[in-house]
This record gives C-alpha cells, sequence and structure tokens, in this order.
C-alpha cells in the first residue's frame, strides 16, 4: 500500500468488518488484516453499514452522485441519484431507506428495494451531513443551515452555525443531535426544538466528523486532531494528535476507534473509552 | 493554520507554491474578480493572487473532501474539466487541454498533489527586463518565468499589457510573480532627438536629457508677466499687485528668494502640507504653519511624538498608521488591510506590524498617554512593532521614518507636484516599487539634496530657478517639455478676486468645491463679486485681474468707454479662464 | 430626426464650430437605441446610512425577539407580502413596485458600500469610479439649460463623475428645500441684456487670450451656467414657491418629503438623474425610537425617518403617476447596506452588507414583484442573491445606456460602463 496515496474519506464498522474509503475504491480489514478491496475509479465519500449490508455513495463531481449496495462480496443494487458528488449516505433503522446528502443541494430518498429515488429540497448549499434517528432525518449543508425534517417535510431549519456544516451525530439515546461546522465549533441540540444547549469551541480548524460512543463524543478536526468530548459537552477530556492533515472521518469500533485523514495511513485509537 | 506532511512525491519535485500556484495567477483564477474575491465564487475561494499558498493548497486539495481533485483518475478532476470548460464553469474556457497550465496542474495531481517538494526552494527575488523575467532561489538556482509572470501595464494607451509599446511616451510594465513585484520601463520617441532645451540649475540636466531622448522640443520659455504671477501664486499663493506687474525688472531668482522670505509664504504652504495631512483644527493648521522654515524632519519628529494634534482628530491606531504612510511616505498601506498588498511587497501583517506603533496610544483632556493594554490582533495573537524598544515606540517610529529612504523622496516628490504641476510619481501618495518615477534620478537628487537640511524654502526656490519651472504653457507637456496649466484652488481664487477687486471677498463654500458648476455659477452671478466691480481704463482693468497688460487686439477689441461696459468688461476678466488658472 | 452626422456635415456652411458643437451635445437622440423604450429619468432615493430592511422591507415576524425588532408587519395588495407597519402608504402603492429582498455584498464599510452601490464597481485605489448618475450625465450629454445630474441637497463623495472629471460632477442644489429653499447663484445680478454682453465679452476674453488652452471641464460648465441663467423654465423647475400648497403638503413638510418634490420637478423639466440624499439611517442604537419617533403625553417629540419617508415616497410616486410620469422615471430607494440581525446591547443594529433591499418603481419596473428572499433571520439570502453591479446593471438597462461602452480615464485608459452583473430580469416589466 503506497502511503501516498490515501486519503480517508470515511470509515464504517459493521461489528466485524473495517470499511475505510479512499481514492481507488473501499478497503476492507477483519482483524487488522487487509481483506479485500471494492474497487472504484470514481471517488467514494460515504459509507453506511446495516446489519450485513453496506452502502458506499460518491460519483463524480459536478456531474452525478452513485450509491452501491453490498452485501458481503455481493453488489445488490447500483443507484444513480443527484447530479453532483454524494457526501454522506445513511441508512434508515429499518435498512430499507437510504438517505443520500448531494453537492447539488438535495438529499435523496432512496427506497432500496426498488431503487426509487425522491428528493428533499430546501437546502440553498450543498448536503454535507446526515443523520437518521428512527421519525426524524437531520440535514446539515454548506448554507450553514440544519435542517430537521419528518415524513418527509421540513420540520424546522437552524440557523445558527456561522459557516458550513459538516457533520451531525445523533447521540446514543437520540436524545442529543450534535453538530460540527467549518466554524470550528461542535454545538449539542435538542433536534425537535432547535434548543442549542452547548457550543464547543477550541477546535483549530473545520469540524468534519462526528461519532457518539458510550463515553464520549468524538470530533474529527481539519487542525489535525481527533477530541473526545465528554458527553455533556463540557469539557474535552483528550485529545488524539498524530494525523498531521485533515482528519475526515472517525469511526466508534467497540472500544477502539479509527480515524482517517487526507494523507497518512488509518490510526485505531484502542482503550479510549477508559 | 494546519501542519501538512512533506510528501516526498515519488518521482518529481512538484512544488505548488512554485510550480502550480504561478500558473493560477497567471490565468486569472485567483483575481479579485474571481476566485480571488473576498467570498470567492461559488463555494470556491483563494487567496487574492496567491498570497496564501498555505490556504490555496487546503481550498484545493482538502475542501470539501477533496472534491476537487481526483487522485484516482487526475484528468477527471473539477480543477481540470471547470476551466477547460468541460463542465460548467463561471469564468468561462480559461486553458485548453493542450497548454502548458494543464499539463503543469495534471502533473502535480498525478504526483499525488503535493504541498512541498522533496527538497524545497523558496521564491528569494525576481528580475525584470523587457521580455524577459527571471526567477531567483533560495539554492541559487534561477528560472525564467516570463510566461507565467503576470503583467499588468500602468497606462495601456502608451504599451499593452506584454510591454509592446502603441504610442509615444513611456509607462511601467508591473510584474508581479510568486508574491514579488517588479517594474519594467518601456516607451517610445516622440520624434528624432531634439536640440538640448535651457539650463539655469541641475534640475535642467536631468529633465532635459529625458526630453532630448524622446524628442520633444522643450516649449520657450515665459514671459516675465507671466512668471511673475505664476512664481506669486505657488510661492505665497496670490496674484501680483498691479504695482508689482508694472515693476518687473526681469531678476527672476531675485524675485523667487524675495517671494520665499515673505511670511505669506508660511501661510501657503502651511495651508498645503495642512490639506496633505487632512488637519482640520485651526490650531493644527496654525502649528503646521509656524513649523514651514523648520526642518522638516524635526516637524515630523514632534508631530508623531510631542504633538497632541494628529492624536486629538485621529484615535483609531489603523487610520493613524495610513495617514502616516499616505502623508510622510507616500505610500497606501490600505490595501494591505484585508489581503497582501497587491501591488507591493508588503503583507497583512506588515500593515498590522506598522499600526502597532500607534497601538496603546490614547488622547485624554488634550494629553497623549499610553496605555499598558490594547495591542493589535492579527489571526487572534498580538502583533508587536517589527523593530525598536524604547518604551514610547513612537520615538522608534519617528526615528525610523524620518531617516528613511522613503521620506525624503515622498516630500520632495509632493513639493515637485505641487510646483510643477505633476509629480515625479503620481499619485502622490502612492510610490511603489511597480509605480516608478519618470525621472528617477532626478528625484534621488532632490531627495539627497533635501536631506541635506532638510529645508523647504531652500527646496521649493531650487525648482522655481529651473528652467524646466519656467517654461511656457502648452498642450505637449509631456515630461514637463512645457508647463501644465492648474485651476486655482478656491481659496487662492477667492483671494485673488479681493486683490483683483480691492474689496473682501470670502472663500465661499462654492469656491472652495473646487471646478464645479456651483463655483461657476458663484462667479458669474454672485452678488458679492458683482457689488465689486467698478468701472476703468482697459489697460488698469488688464493689469488689475490677468497681471498683464492687454495686447494691441485686446485693446481695439474693447473699445467702449462707459461705465456698465467696463464694469462688465472686469467681470469678463474675472471669469475668464486665464484668470482662474494658474499658467 | 435629424441624423446627427450629417447635421454636422452641413454646419461647415453657415454656423460657428462652437454653435455645432453646442448643437451636437444636444441630447435630442439616445446615446444608444435600446430596444424598449423604458424610463428617460431616474429619481433615486438614497437613504444614507444604511437602512435596516428588518425595519422596512424585509421584516421577520416569525424570528425571536431580539431578531425582528419591535415593529410588526403590515398588508400590502400583494398577496403574502408585508412591510413595515410605519410605511402604510408605500405599503398600499406596492402592487406599482418591486422589492427586491436579496441585495448581497461583502463590504461593511459605508465608502466602500456606497462606491459599490453608487458605481457598479468595488473600489479599488486605483481609480474611483464614476457613479450612474454621472454616467447618465455623459451618456445623454450634459445638459445646456437644465444640469442633467443633479443632487438634492448635496451628494456623496462616490455619487460623483470619478475619473470622468469635472463636466460631469453632479449639480448640488446646497439648500434644504424644506427650509427658506432657495439655490444659490441661479440668476444673474443684471439684466437679460448685459447679460448677453457678458457672454460675448467673457467668449472674446477666452478667445484672444493666449495664455491657456481650452478647458473643457470649465469650458462646458460656463456654456451650462449661461443655459441656466438665460432659461426662465429651468429656474422655475428650482422654485418650490411655484408649486401649488397642497401638493407641497402631501409630500409632507420634512426635508425628504420636499427634496422629493423637488426631484419630481426636476425631472419634468428635464434633468435626467436627479438624486436625493436623505441622512440619518445609520442607526445604531435606539432604533424604534430613531425609525417610528418618540411620543410624550400624547404629542409627537420627533417624528422619525420612516414616517417620512413614507410620506415622502409615496407622495412621489403618486404624483408621478397622476402627471403621467411614472411610465417614463425610475425611482429607487435604497441605502448602502441592510442592518445586523441581532439587536445590540443599545437597541440599534450594526452594518450588515450581506442583505440589504430596495424598492424600485417607474420607468419600465415590472409592477407588484418581489425579488429574492433571505433567510428566517435575514441574514443571508436564501434565494436569489444579488450584487451591486447586478443592480446597477439593471438600472442602466432601464434607462438604456448601453453597459459596454467604453469610457476613457485621463490617462487614456478605457474602462467599461460596468463590469460584470447580471440583468435582474424579474424587475423588468
Amino acid at each position: 500500500m503506497i502511503a501516498a496515496l490515501l486519503s480517508i474519506s470515511a470509515i464504517a464498522w459493521d461489528g466485524e468488518h473495517v470499511y475505510v474509503a479512499r481514492p481507488g475504491g473501499v478497503d476492507v480489514y477483519r482483524e487488522g488484516k487487509l481483506l479485500r478491496t471494492i474497487a472504484s475509479r470514481q471517488p467514494i465519500l460515504g459509507l453506511s453499514v446495516h446489519g450485513r449490508r453496506l452502502a458506499e455513495a460518491g460519483g463524480r463531481a459536478g456531474e452525478k452522485g452513485e450509491v452501491r449496495i453490498w452485501e458481503g462480496e455481493r453488489l445488490l443494487r447500483t443507484v444513480e441519484a443527484h447530479s453532483d458528488l454524494i457526501y454522506r449516505v445513511v441508512w434508515s433503522g429499518d435498512g430499507k431507506t437510504l438517505y443520500t446528502a448531494g453537492g447539488d443541494k438535495r438529499i435523496g430518498v432512496i427506497e432500496v428495494e426498488s431503487g426509487k429515488v425522491d428528493y428533499l429540497e430546501g437546502h440553498t448549499g450543498p448536503v454535507l451531513a446526515l443523520a437518521v434517528r428512527d421519525d426524524l432525518l437531520v440535514s446539515g449543508s454548506a448554507d450553514r443551515t440544519i435542517r430537521v425534517w419528518k415524513d418527509g417535510k421540513l420540520l424546522r431549519a437552524i440557523h445558527n452555525h456561522w459557516d458550513g456544516v459538516h457533520a451531525l451525530a445523533f447521540s446514543r439515546d437520540g436524545k442529543y443531535l450534535a453538530s460540527g461546522s467549518a466554524d470550528r465549533t461542535v454545538r449539542i441540540w435538542q433536534p425537535e426544538i432547535g434548543r442549542l444547549v452547548r457550543i464547543i469551541r477550541e477546535h483549530e480548524g473545520a469540524v468534519l466528523d462526528l461519532a457518539w460512543t458510550d463515553r464520549h463524543l468524538v470530533s474529527a478536526c481539519a487542525d489535525g486532531k481527533v477530541r473526545l468530548i465528554s458527553p455533556d459537552g463540557v469539557r474535552i477530556e483528550r485529545v488524539l494528535e498524530g494525523h498531521g492533515d485533515w482528519v475526515n472521518a472517525v469511526c466508534p469500533a467497540g472500544d477502539s476507534l479509527f480515524s482517517g485523514a487526507a494523507s497518512g495511513p488509518l490510526r485505531s485509537w484502542g482503550n479510549v473509552t477508559k | 493554520m494546519i501542519l501538512l506532511l512533506a510528501l516526498a512525491a515519488a518521482s518529481q519535485d512538484i512544488d505548488f507554491t512554485n510550480d502550480v500556484l504561478p500558473h493560477l495567477t497567471r490565468l486569472g483564477c485567483n483575481a479579485g474578480t474571481c476566485h480571488g474575491a473576498a467570498t470567492g465564487q461559488k463555494g470556491f475561494k483563494l487567496s487574492l493572487l496567491g498570497y496564501d499558498p498555505e490556504w490555496d493548497y487546503a481550498a484545493i486539495s482538502r475542501e470539501l473532501r477533496g472534491r476537487r481533485i481526483d487522485r484516482a483518475e487526475p484528468d477527471r478532476s473539477l480543477l481540470l474539466r471547470k476551466p477547460t470548460r468541460q463542465l460548467k464553469h463561471g469564468g468561462g474556457k480559461v486553458m485548453t487541454e493542450d497548454s502548458e497550465p494543464y499539463r503543469a496542474l495534471l502533473a502535480w495531481i498525478r504526483a499525488d498533489a503535493p504541498f512541498r517538494a522533496a527538497r524545497p526552494v523558496d521564491l528569494v527575488r525576481i528580475e525584470a527586463v523587457p521580455g524577459k523575467v527571471t526567477a531567483f532561489y533560495s539554492d541559487g538556482s534561477l528560472r525564467d518565468v516570463t510566461r507565467l509572470a503576470l503583467m499588468t501595464s500602468n497606462d495601456d494607451a502608451v504599451a499593452d499589457h506584454d510591454g509592446t509599446v502603441r504610442a509615444a511616451g513611456e509607462t511601467s510594465i508591473m510584474v508581479r510573480y510568486g508574491g514579488h513585484v517588479a517594474a519594467v520601463k518601456v516607451g517610445k520617441a516622440f520624434g528624432p532627438p531634439a536640440p538640448p532645451a535651457p539650463r539655469r540649475n541641475r534640475i535642467d540636466d536631468f529633465v532635459n536629457e529625458k526630453l532630448s531622448k524622446f524628442g520633444l522640443e522643450a516649449a520657450p520659455p515665459c514671459d516675465d508677466a507671466t512668471f511673475l504671477r505664476r512664481s506669486m501664486l505657488d510661492a505665497v499663493g496670490a496674484i501680483p499687485s498691479p504695482d508689482e506687474v508694472l515693476r518687473i525688472d526681469g531678476d527672476r531668482d531675485r524675485l523667487v528668494d524675495a517671494l520665499l522670505a515673505r511670511p505669506e509664504f508660511q501661510d501657503h504652504w502651511g495651508s498645503l502640507w495642512a490639506q496633505a495631512l487632512g488637519a482640520k483644527s485651526p490650531a493644527f493648521q496654525g502649528w503646521i504653519q509656524s513649523r514651514v522654515r523648520e526642518p522638516y524632519d524635526e516637524t515630523v519628529r514632534r508631530l508623531l511624538v510631542r504633538e497632541t494634534y494628529l492624536y486629538a482628530e485621529r484615535n483609531d491606531p489603523k487610520v493613524l498608521a495610513e495617514t502616516v504612510g499616505q502623508a510622510f511616505l507616500g505610500s497606501r498601506w490600505m490595501c494591505a488591510q484585508c489581503h497582501n498588498h497587491p501591488f507591493e511587497k508588503f503583507s497583512r501583517r506588515n500593515y498590522y506590524e506598522m499600526t502597532s506603533f500607534f497601538a496603546r496610544v490614547r488622547v485624554r483632556e488634550g494629553r497623549v498617554e499610553l496605555e499598558s493594554r490594547g495591542e493589535l490582533e492579527l489571526d487572534g495573537k498580538p502583533v508587536l512593532p517589527p523593530f525598536g524598544s524604547s518604551p514610547d515606540r513612537r520615538e522608534d517610529l519617528a526615528r525610523w521614518l524620518t531617516g528613511s529612504d522613503a521620506f525624503a523622496r515622498a516630500a520632495a516628490n509632493r513639493v515637485w507636484a505641487t510646483l510643477m504641476g505633476r509629480g515625479l510619481v503620481e499619485p502622490v501618495d502612492d510610490m511603489r516599487a511597480s509605480n516608478p518615477p519618470t525621472h528617477p534620478e532626478l528625484l534621488d537628487a532632490l531627495a539627497a539634496e533635501f536631506r541635506k537640511d532638510f529645508s523647504l524654502p531652500r527646496l521649493v526656490g531650487l525648482v522655481m530657478k529651473s528652467a524646466a519651472y519656467a517654461r511656457k504653457c502648452g498642450k505637449g507637456d509631456a515630461f514637463y517639455a512645457a508647463r501644465a496649466a492648474k485651476p486655482l484652488d478656491g481659496r487662492v481664487l477667492a483671494g485673488a478676486i479681493a486683490r483683483a477687486t480691492g474689496g473682501e471677498y470670502m472663500a465661499d463654500a462654492a469656491l472652495v468645491s473646487g471646478e464645479t458648476l456651483a463655483r461657476t455659477l458663484h462667479l458669474m452671478n454672485g452678488r458679492d463679486l458683482n457689488g465689486l466691480l467698478r468701472a476703468d481704463t482697459v489697460e488698469t482693468l488688464y493689469v488689475r485681474v490677468l497681471s498683464r497688460r492687454p495686447t494691441a487686439e485686446e485693446r481695439a477689441h474693447f473699445s467702449g468707454t462707459d461705465e456698465e461696459y467696463l464694469k462688465d468688461l472686469f467681470w469678463a476678466l474675472l471669469n475668464s479662464r486665464e484668470f482662474g488658472t494658474n499658467h | 430626426m435629424i441624423n446627427r452626422r450629417e447635421f454636422l456635415v452641413g454646419s461647415v456652411f453657415g454656423l460657428t464650430v462652437s454653435d455645432a458643437l453646442a448643437l451636437a451635445r444636444r441630447p435630442n437622440l439616445p446615446a444608444v437605441a435600446s430596444a424598449k423604450a423604458g424610463a428617460k429619468s431616474c429619481i433615486l432615493v438614497w437613504l444614507n446610512g444604511g437602512p435596516s430592511h428588518l425595519e422596512t422591507f424585509d421584516l421577520k415576524p416569525e424570528a425571536p425577539s431580539e431578531i425582528r425588532g419591535e415593529f410588526k408587519p403590515a398588508r400590502t395588495p400583494l398577496d403574502g407580502v408585508r412591510v413595515c407597519e410605519h410605511l402604510p402608504r408605500i405599503a398600499k402603492l406596492l402592487d406599482r413596485c418591486t422589492v427586491i429582498r436579496s441585495l448581497t455584498s461583502p463590504e461593511g464599510n459605508h465608502d466602500r458600500a456606497s462606491h459599490h452601490l453608487l458605481t457598479g464597481y468595488r473600489p479599488t485605489p486605483a481609480l474611483v469610479y464614476p457613479s450612474m448618475g454621472s454616467v447618465a450625465a455623459k451618456e445623454f450629454g450634459v445638459g445646456t439649460t437644465l444640469p442633467h445630474y443633479i443632487t438634492i441637497p448635496t451628494a456623496s463623495q462616490y455619487a460623483g463623475a470619478g475619473y470622468l472629471t469635472g463636466a460631469f460632477e453632479p449639480f448640488a442644489v446646497n439648500s434644504d428645500p424644506s427650509r427658506d429653499f432657495k439655490v444659490k447663484d441661479l440668476e444673474a445680478p443684471v439684466g437679460d441684456d448685459r447679460v448677453e454682453r457678458r457672454r460675448a465679452m467673457l467668449a472674446a476674453v477666452d478667445r484672444l487670450s493666449t495664455a491657456v488652452e481650452a478647458v473643457p471641464a470649465r469650458d462646458s460648465f460656463v456654456e451650462q451656467a449661461f443655459g441656466l441663467v438665460t432659461s426662465k423654465e429651468a429656474r422655475a423647475a428650482f422654485d418650490l414657491m411655484r408649486e401649488d400648497p397642497k401638493a407641497r403638503q402631501r409630500y409632507g413638510t420634512s426635508r425628504i418629503g420636499q427634496s422629493c418634490l423637488l426631484a419630481r420637478r426636476l425631472v419634468e423639466a428635464g434633468a435626467r438623474f436627479v438624486t436625493v440624499n436623505d441622512e440619518g439611517w445609520d442607526t445604531h442604537n435606539d432604533i424604534s425610537k430613531r425609525l417610528a419617533g418618540t411620543f410624550h403625553q400624547g404629542k409627537v417629540m420627533y417624528r422619525g425617518k420612516l414616517p417620512d419617508l413614507d410620506e415622502a415616497v409615496s407622495a412621489l410616486l403618486e404624483d408621478l403617476e397622476a402627471r403621467g410620469l411614472l411610465e417614463s422615471t425610475l425611482v429607487v430607494v435604497m441605502g448602502e447596506f441592510g442592518r445586523t440581525p441581532k439587536l445590540n446591547p443599545v437597541g440599534g443594529r450594526d452594518h450588515w452588507p450581506r442583505a440589504n433591499s430596495a424598492l424600485l418603481a417607474g420607468g419600465g419596473v415590472k409592477r407588484g414583484a418581489v425579488v429574492g428572499q433571505t433567510d428566517a433571520h435575514g441574514e443571508l439570502p436564501a434565494e436569489r442573491p444579488i450584487a451591486p453591479e447586478d443592480l446597477v446593471a439593471t438600472i442602466y438597462h432601464l434607462l438604456g445606456i448601453d453597459v459596454g461602452r467604453e469610457h476613457r480615464t485621463e490617462s487614456g485608459r478605457p474602462i467599461r460602463v460596468l463590469d460584470g452583473g447580471e440583468l435582474v430580469r424579474e424587475a423588468l416589466a
């Protein structure tokens, strides 16, 4: 593996395999060893797992988006959606729907069974982040807003960040939503009522990805650092340094954590929850 | 900013700053009208003219999950497909696939888009001569960057942006590459070398050399009456009295000396300096007037360190720094507030450093006080002056300022501009390497002369005693071949009307507004002026108003003798082009 | 219509050169034949200081209290479109106007923002660009009776001629129309026959003098000045006492009211671009009081900017329409930027160039259109962002001015009337 070619854009974990998206395709690891590579000539920016299924999404910048659904090594379906790259893809709780965040300012709603695609419109900039919690779908965009959708309709639009919203993640119990932005803050919300609960600053670059573990809210930042934030958002408990570049993705995996940056190898951080 | 790994590109020494960024600048991608605009274009923002290579690198290769470059299939990168218009591009087709910039960008992406080369080199300076621009690097190497440098003609009526001369005259081509700026002069003579023009002092050597080189014939010297009026307006801001007109003796040098010795010289030149400084309070203006005969460097030092006038009128460090820069160094720093100066080697950091001299200065109850806090910040960190250790940093600034080359040059240029109608550098507060003087050696000589004693009257006298100063007015005034006429300043005009009519005449707002329709209407219809008209002989009227005797033709034409006729003639003379101009 | 070129050829015989030049400059023909007959003149009501969009045309009643301010929205004849309750008369006329709500620019400094909106160009150290009025004066010919470009009472420094120099500077009336209004120096202090003699004498003095060559700006002013002095109609336009007192009252006794009335008279008399310069919109504090006025025990202590604006602009629009002038007169009401959505600690709003509103009417503008929208808090355009140069391009289009035409600076550099800027088609009838 040539270190230079690595630019990790997304990471996912299904309990057994770690999937790492980078130029050229998605590497699949198990127990620390590279199992196989799903090749792709197009960039892949979003990964999401549901049970044994993996959805990977990307496309061609300025042209089209594409989602592929795999079960193990079998390609179940390829769906073309959006007129620009897809930045994120997220499974619905019941695995029947896939949501995609499009560079064309739209949110794609893909019925997996049929491959039918509908769109949610409203953002005035590329959609960069998505999060799903049974009934609610939340999107974040370069237009600086967070939009909360329910049953295909806009419930509320939150104008609070003063730069693009790149990351969204629901807490494990679903009560809180964390958002990460290029304005260098992480904000924690009660999404139904749009109430801001906490702002975390101290990031020295755009916040590009977020994930909740049992013990922390984890942020991936363009300043090259991964931060473990206390779940009430009050303190940054640990700062993981080592990536010398924009950290694009962070993915909890049991007791450990994986993170990947715009250059350099995949990093795994064991025992971080202790 | 983040740390970027020095990625060793496997096969090449490609460097983003040296190999990629110049192409983007050359193609205009980071111009202020495109992605270099304050808010970028369509979500893609680059630093203006590439002054921040780290930012640009991150924007191109890291932003939005690196969508702009495709590391797996480089030729499908947005960075290549949009400017070649394979995809919609608001900026149109900027390059073709078989062009040098395309190949350079593609090679860079193929080498996995490194920021620094394995053995990085820095650009140290550039040198520009007509037709060639060379870049010099820290490892001693050099490169011909003619095709990559950004070239702008300062006057595209004379020469195109690539230096091709279109018309007779001279201009500079501003050359920009990698954050450095240089200027190349290009031009063409108006005709074959002209015979040498008259000479009265050293100034004429420089002026005449250029006239001869450019094939320009000097206008003859003006007559005595014109010289009297012109030198009085320039030295003391007033027109001659009829008596002075009738008793001209032709000894121009003695006349100049006498004018410089008059107290009105201080009033007039003091007002001019006060205007240049934007001094508002009468006390401030009065102080400046009182200092006209004192050494100029000492005056500036006192203004910066001892007196409160400047600080009382401007309480913002940025405004203070900009005023000081413009008034005393002939430099416009304002551009660098938000990005590196686009025309000069003066960065945003430099701007804040110069401004920091004035941080912590406050005026309280008529006294200047230094506070212990109030540093300026840049990107969240305090900025300190780049040199000096005195407890009052303005002392350091004053010492450096008055000792710098630019200080004497800027002052000499302003004096020259006031007397000759056009500075050796124009605009007078925009002196920079990319805007060179029309007569560089002359400016150096004037500055050197001024530096001897910083005496303003002596410098003024030197210019006024040259043959260049004494030429007739004419249209062909390039390079001071003839005198350029200028409209009278409102205050001076009011004084001249008072003198010519022998009555009281106040400088109305309409007059002071400069050459406007309101001024013309006021002169034409103003009751106060109308009330000052008196009948007198044609001879007397011309001498009083235009400070010369009428010609035979004029005498013959204005042959009426009744009172109203002569009053109307008086009126016509006061409203004439000749009266309203310093010619 | 006389073809200009033919006429000049014929003018070698029987006319002096200066007469021919004077005639050639008479604006019988438009500078460029425009495809559609739109506006002949423009009245720009310039709200200096930057009027809050949230208190005028872009209210956000559903926003939190620290954003929406104290004013309530008022209905207009347009469905779902509301403006400030303190502009009730303008509100009723909204079906005759276009409101642009999504003007946006990055310039938050008064000078830079004013320059951008008045000239269509971002300010640069190299050059001061000419304002729309000066460009109009140049395109239509300077005007030999009434000056074509007039400002009431004075002009902002960016409303000038820039590199077009002297002759195209605005003529400032320099007097408050609501108080003892008198434009100075319009009447000669001597009788008509002496004026004629003075004119001839001045021409002779200038001609016989060999000291100075022709000075185009000053020479043009002399011509314009004589034009004004000898034209009773032109002088009458400036005489507010000739207006029916009832009409004067309708505009309101405020400065902006009487200025709008004067603007109408001037446009009627042939001026092509008149700017009413209204100060006092830079409301960094006490916005509600400054805009809606203050009362004490039922008495009005201070009327407030909005009621005066409401009275003035509504009277202007109605008056122009009644006189059949609305079709040919473009009216633009705007300031250099909007104001911060979040109210500051002193009850005011600070500069906010990212969102700004403008009101247009007459002269080929679409009736009853609302262009663009800002987001829920009035922070940024949510839809159809419009840059200052786009608005300026649209104004030039309505006036029939070709933006591609190049002017030359003093050093001979060619510069387009406007560089970039897309027409706001939604505002065109």
